[in-house]
């Protein structure tokens, strides 16, 4: 590697680490394969479900991914067409919007946890909104998430609205 | 050099085994925040233990739960209507299907059954998260999916 090469690498390196720092406390915990395991859960979320773009799936989501989310079944076709309904944002945002960061996100060995913050109206008085949380958990497999939980639950009667 | 090859492999794997499920290779500090959240959501939550809160939660504890009030004398409070005290035993009585720890992080996924309600007869299992963080020993925060006023999932926090 030619010494601008190394230059731009670790400038590249140095910026990858910024970014992840404010919304990753955890990542000085993290072994260097887990960061990457945290970063590609990252611009999954951020090229799939805030950009839409629904030819990033098979790059990211194994053909055969095994969904926890009881109304969702197994494999990454349902999401490629819940992707292909929506309108591409083109090109990519390079960052991830700050109101769309996740509340904190991590990685420990081949899973990656991305916790939300949602704001839902009280049911006891829907002029109040309150703040609650949710989760997605990523099992990493052959560099694809392979297996995938989050906290929904089946024709959610829902007490908070979900967006 | 092959013998500590071997004692290693040995190690990475009989801790594999002991804890099927709890991920990745744990710090001293991430074992010992590990263990002090186990206290809370098995000894505490499970086997009815509140008095160890006074132990392991810092009295400013902040709760995300929007049906549970903040700080460590209102959980008391709060679960002290649920709890039934009995021997601590090390097996879970409900099992988390994964513990993950990360520094000062440990998250717990949990599998629940409910009813399903498109045919009552039927059920169907969805998940649900615990996390705590632990900070000086002690726990300071917590979070879950609970929404306000939402019907607590089957066997979760509820008797």
């Amino acid at each position: 590697m030619r010494f601008s090469n190394v230059k731009l690498f670790a400038g590249v390196v140095v910026l990858l680490a910024m970014t992840c720092m404010p919304l990753a406390a955890q990542s000085k915990s993290m072994t260097p394969q887990e960061q990457k395991n945290l970063k590609m859960a990252l611009d999954w979320w951020r090229e799939g479900f805030i950009a839409g773009h629904a030819e990033v799936v098979d790059k990211y989501l194994a053909a055969d991914m095994i969904q926890h989310n009881p109304n969702m079944e197994n494999g990454n076709s349902r999401v490629k067409d819940l992707l292909k309904n929506r309108t591409p944002i083109t090109p990519i945002p390079a960052a991830i919007p700050p109101d769309r960061m996740p509340a904190m996100a991590f990685a420990k060995g081949d899973y990656v946890v991305l916790i939300w913050e949602r704001e839902g109206k009280d049911p006891s008085d829907p002029s109040k909104t309150y703040k609650y949380n949710d989760f997605d958990l990523f099992r990493v497999e052959n560099g694809k998430f392979k297996e995938h939980w989050d906290g929904a639950v089946k024709n959610p009667p829902r007490g908070g609205g979900k967006e | 050099m092959n013998k500590l090859m071997g004692t290693l492999t040995l190690a990475a794997f009989g801790s594999l085994t002991l804890s099927a499920q709890r991920v990745g290779t744990l710090t001293p500090q991430e074992k010992k925040n590990q263990d002090t959240a186990i206290t809370e959501m098995k000894d505490i939550l499970q086997y009815g233990h509140l008095e160890l809160a006074d132990k392991v939660m810092a009295p400013g504890y902040i709760q995300h739960n929007p049906n549970v009030p903040t700080g460590r004398d209102a959980f008391k409070g709060f679960f002290a209507r649920f709890a039934k005290p009995e021997p601590i035993k090390d097996e879970w009585k409900r099992k988390p299907a994964l513990i993950l720890t990360s520094g000062n992080i440990v998250f717990f996924l949990i599998e629940n059954e409910g009813k399903d309600p498109a045919d009552p007869s039927k059920t169907y299992k969805y998940n649900w998260f615990d996390m705590l963080r632990v900070d000086d020993g002690i726990i300071q925060e917590h979070w879950d999916t609970a929404k306000k006023n939402s019907p607590p999932p089957a066997g979760q926090k509820k008797q």
